[in-house]
């Protein structure tokens, strides 16, 4: 039997290590990842690093469209809002035209049109809608149906920029977010100047009855009227469809950012029933290490001599 | 045999067997001494003519096995430099944090990303563009701080390396000590395995700083080589030295041995394991290869965000643009193609004019007034003097300069400035458009040059200012010194007509140059100046004290050829000062410059540039080769995994190497320990033998002192 220094260094050196190994799988179960730096992954760090790095742009993609959401939903509601004032004073001009009793156009008139206005104004989050790129102000500058008969041009009636806004959400095609004001009122505030300038020309409103010349020019404006509403109805579409396809790819991204977080776990996070098992094991060692090494103190010659 | 030759054979028993008690006794109270080498009584029967005579105590000898020694020490050094490896590396990576943390290095740097594409959803927002300038910040902040750390590792080490030259040469001293007082204890016949066992602990110490072979010296005591071949200890101890630098990329000198002899030799090429061999490798190759890598991710990342950033605007326009410290001097050949456009607009972002710039005509043409403005002279410094004439006829008046290395751009006063590559021929030096090369509208910025490509001709002029000098020192593969080379600025090539491609000739010149040691060659395409060194040598860079003019660029600086420049990205380069003064400036949009004069260009929601920046996270671009990661084409987010797999991967081996060592010295060392050191069932065994020996040698004399007594008891008998 050795006694010497060198057997009973082993021994030490033994419990040492697994002292080390007890206080790594401590420190598994206690934080429940199997390391807590680069040199515990070891060559895996760069696959972690890697794969944590693609769920974040997930994430932040995923971010992004949930934002735009909350955009399209107010600006849906805008559109659909003008398409309901331009069918409004469709119905305002069939009315009229049916009960011959023109009187209550103007009003209508200008309830719609500051309706319209007010919608094209909208903003999200402190920026117009409609504006494109333009941030400064709202898209629409008339104000009064008068300021509308007088405007000399588009320049006038508008404050928008030349693009409209867009956004890259990495698919290599820039999705527009919304068409600018110009592109889609231009026609409807036409028909709402005509209108507007035929009351005008009867002196300050449209009587009763209604002159069958008339009728003809309201018949046309309300059709007019329709034709808009409808590329309103349109864009607001094109906006639903928009939500539409984000929100399959915010599920679609959703779903991958799930993939990524269990492809994360799988790397990062201590396996509790290994490490039980290695606990166990481990322990057993330990003690019976230590009662070998404690047996064989007590083991000498001088007991017997 | 007569009886007092009877009594006095007992009377050497006793004494071998008092000896043997002693050295047992010796050997017991030792048991636990660390180095202590068991001792043995060595005995031989004593001979008389015609018949024994009792037993002579030879001598006591150690234990000692020369073999399984010499495979310890081995072990030892192994164990030794790979510890001290891994305990440096463990640390290094350590600073760049748990990879799964936000706030780890990595982590930062996906922040940003995710800043700037929350920045697409609303571009004008103040707090939303503070937010993502905020996160770049933070991300160079932790790359500066774990930049940092590793120079600090560096410079610990070679503090490090310089205590334990000091702790080797007391060892050392000491063995020499030993060996002069085993000598003299063995000429008088005297037990020296005290002495011998005092001498081998102090060998297995210096046997853990470095590896050592260990021979016996016939009159006693020991001469020490390390595993090269290099006398530390014969009759006196060799005199090692070592002066640490702990500045940032200080040059190293190198572990003298004998340096009062004047020979100056290097000791590192003998040493091939121990501690001191581990904080070598440790120092000089993997902490300045993770420093590169780190100093290249720095730099890469930087530029891939400028190139965006310079072809992009913000909102509200910028009128002042400063650009980089390019190291060119105004006589310097321009070495553009393509064209680029400048676009002048008022303080609302409304286009005035576009100013066309045209590098293969060698003109800029206003589209406002149709002038032409010349720089077919073809120098940096005649494109400065057509942008000032061309911004000067602007209303209101603009103006531009080029000084000590830094083109600047003024839109003049409630102006602005923007600068777009031109979509079919983009302007191009060394792979950079106009604004990107000279930097004019950069959001990572940087002291020194943040690359290297630097568009230089073989034929252009040199430019490097009189009086400078390029040194570099030689070793063999072994390390051993061969040459110091000085390439001075001076002569014909601190001559006015000087071009790079005299400097290549004097730099590869044979003989006075390096041209026996390697090859410097110049890019064609990107104009940067590298070395490859012949595979029997090692050239190291050792001072640089060249300059361009007054940019303070030297000729390193410019074509990376330091560690200072290339891992001194990771401590120098950070956000644009005036972009992290002023978010605003972050180039959020593109502005269409073909719109026409009179538009307005710039406006708050164009989140253009924005989405080139995130989309720059995942472009595949070209990465030179940096430290421990080699050339390679991939995106900026893979490029930073691998970055961290590398210091993750770096460490874990040496860990895993530490671990092997570990085990394979406590092996060797239980090896040892089994024949040198003290059994202590074997000592007490042997005290029984030396205890009953004892008791055998006195019931000899007490025999022969009974028979003694009978026979004078027989002759008084017979008197009486």
């Amino acid at each position: 039997m050795v006694a010497g220094i060198g057997a009973t260094a082993q021994i030490q050196i033994d419990l040492a290590r697994m002292s080390l190994q007890l206080t790594d799988i401590q420190n598994q179960i206690g934080s429940g990842a199997k390391a807590s730096d680069l040199q515990g992954f070891g060559g895996n760090s760069g696959t972690l690093l890697s794969t944590q790095s693609l769920k974040a742009a997930t994430d932040a993609k995923s971010s992004l469209i949930d934002q735009l959401q909350a955009r399209f939903d107010v600006q849906g509601a805008s559109l659909q809002q003008v398409a309901s004032a331009a069918r409004a004073m469709a119905q305002s001009i069939r009315t009229a035209i049916s009960a011959n009793d023109g009187r209550g156009i103007a009003t209508d008139l200008e309830l719609n049109f500051n309706s319209v206005v007010t919608s094209l104004n909208q903003t999200w989050n402190g920026q117009p809608l409609f504006a494109g790129e333009r941030q400064n102000g709202a898209p629409v500058q008339v104000q009064t149906l008068q300021q509308l008969v007088n405007a000399s041009g588009p320049s006038e009636i508008y404050n928008e920029s030349a693009r409209p806004q867009t956004v890259d959400l990495g698919g290599g095609t820039p999705i527009t977010l919304a068409k600018r004001a110009s592109d889609m009122s231009q026609g409807l505030f036409d028909v709402m100047k005509n209108l507007q300038v035929m009351l005008n020309s009867s002196a300050g409103g449209m009587g009763q009855p209604i002159s069958q010349e008339n009728q003809d020019t309201l018949n046309a404006l309300a059709a007019s009227l329709d034709t808009q509403a409808s590329a309103f109805d349109n864009e607001s579409g094109r906006t639903g469809q928009l939500q539409a396809q984000l929100k399959t790819q915010s599920t679609q991204l959703q779903a991958q950012s799930d993939l990524l977080t269990k492809e994360i776990g799988d790397q990062r996070d201590a396996d509790p029933a290994a490490l039980s098992v290695q606990l166990n094991l481990l322990m057993t060692q330990y003690q019976a290490s230590a009662k070998v090494f404690s047996d064989l103190s007590k083991l000498s010659l001088l007991n017997y001599l | 045999m007569s009886l007092s030759n009877v009594l006095l054979s007992g009377l050497s028993g006793l004494r071998a067997a008092q000896s043997g008690i002693s050295s047992s006794s010796q050997n017991i109270t030792n048991a636990n001494t660390p180095g202590y080498v068991r001792s043995q009584l060595v005995l031989a029967p004593h001979a008389d003519l015609g018949g024994g005579g009792g037993v002579d105590v030879v001598g006591i000898k150690r234990a000692a096995d020369r073999f399984l020694a010499a495979a310890s020490f081995i072990a030892q050094a192994a164990q030794g430099a790979s510890a001290a490896r891994s305990d440096i590396l463990n640390r290094a990576q350590a600073n760049f944090g748990d990879p799964a943390s936000s706030s780890s290095m990595f982590g930062l740097v996906d922040q940003f990303w995710t800043a700037a594409s929350q920045l697409s959803a609303d571009p004008s927002s103040t707090l939303n563009r503070s937010g993502a300038v905020s996160s770049l910040q933070q991300t160079y902040g932790e790359v500066q701080r774990v930049g940092q750390s590793i120079q600090d590792l560096i410079s610990e080490a070679d503090q490090r390396i310089s205590d334990q030259v000091s702790q080797a040469q007391d060892l050392m001293n000491r063995i020499a000590q030993y060996n002069t007082q085993i000598n003299l204890t063995k000429s008088t016949s005297a037990d020296s395995t005290n002495a011998e066992n005092a001498q081998s602990a102090l060998v297995d110490q210096l046997s853990s700083l470095m590896d050592i072979t260990v021979t016996p010296n016939s009159t006693g005591g020991v001469q020490v080589r390390t595993s090269g071949g290099a006398l530390l200890v014969g009759t006196s101890a060799a005199t090692i030295s070592y002066t640490p630098n702990n500045g940032n990329f200080g040059s190293h000198g190198v572990i003298q041995l004998n340096p009062q002899l004047g020979s100056g030799t290097n000791l590192e090429p003998y040493l091939t394991g121990g501690s001191i061999e581990g904080l070598l490798q440790v120092r000089d190759q993997d902490l300045p290869s993770l420093a590169e890598a780190l100093g290249g991710f720095a730099g890469a990342l930087g530029d891939s965000l400028n190139a965006v950033h310079n072809n992009s605007a913000s909102s509200p326009p910028i009128n002042n643009m400063v650009g980089r410290q390019t190291g060119l001097l105004s006589t310097d050949a321009l070495n553009f193609t393509g064209k680029a456009t400048i676009g002048v607009v008022d303080a609302n972002g409304v286009l005035k004019d576009r100013l066309n710039i045209d590098f293969d005509a060698g003109t800029i043409t206003s589209d406002l007034s149709s002038t032409s403005f010349s720089f077919t002279g073809g120098t940096v410094g005649d494109l400065a003097t057509a942008l000032n004439s061309a911004l000067g006829a602007e209303v209101p008046a603009g103006s531009a300069s080029f000084s000590n290395g830094v083109l600047s751009l003024n839109g003049g006063a409630g102006g602005g400035l923007v600068i777009q590559q031109d979509p079919t021929t983009p302007s191009d030096r060394a792979d950079r458009g106009f604004s990107h090369f000279f930097g004019l509208n950069d959001l990572v910025s940087s002291s020194t040059p943040m690359f290297f490509e630097n568009g230089v001709k073989g034929t252009d002029l040199l430019g490097l200012n009189s009086g400078g000098q390029i040194s570099y020192s030689i070793q063999d593969t072994s390390g051993r010194a061969v040459a110091t080379k000085t390439i001075s600025i001076s002569g014909s090539l601190a001559a006015p007509t000087a071009t790079w491609d005299d400097l290549l000739s004097a730099l590869n010149a044979s003989g006075t140059g390096l041209g026996d040691y390697g090859t410097f060659t110049r890019d064609a395409t990107t104009g940067q100046i590298s070395f490859t060194s012949d595979p029997r040598f090692k050239v190291t860079m050792t001072a640089d004290t060249t300059q361009r003019g007054s940019t303070g660029v030297s000729f390193s600086a410019l074509n990376g050829l330091s560690e200072a420049a290339t891992a001194g990205r990771a401590l120098s380069v950070n956000v644009n000062a005036a972009v992290a003064a002023n978010p605003s400036r972050l180039a959020v949009g593109i502005p269409d410059l073909t719109a026409a004069l009179g538009t307005q260009v710039i406006e708050g929601g164009d989140n253009r540039g924005v989405a080139a920046l995130v989309s720059a996270r995942d472009s595949v671009r070209s990465f030179s080769a940096a430290g421990s990661l080699a050339a390679q084409s991939t995106t900026l987010g893979l490029y930073a995994s691998r970055l961290g797999g590398e210091a993750g991967r770096l460490a874990a081996d040496a860990k895993n190497s530490a671990t092997g060592a570990q085990a394979i010295s406590t092996a060797a060392n239980d090896r040892r320990s089994k024949v040198e050191s003290v059994n202590m069932d074997d000592e007490l065994v042997k005290m029984t033998t030396y205890q009953n020996a004892y008791a055998a040698s006195a019931r000899v004399i007490q025999a022969a002192t009974q028979m003694l007594d009978i026979l004078m008891n027989l002759g008084i008998q017979t008197a009486v």
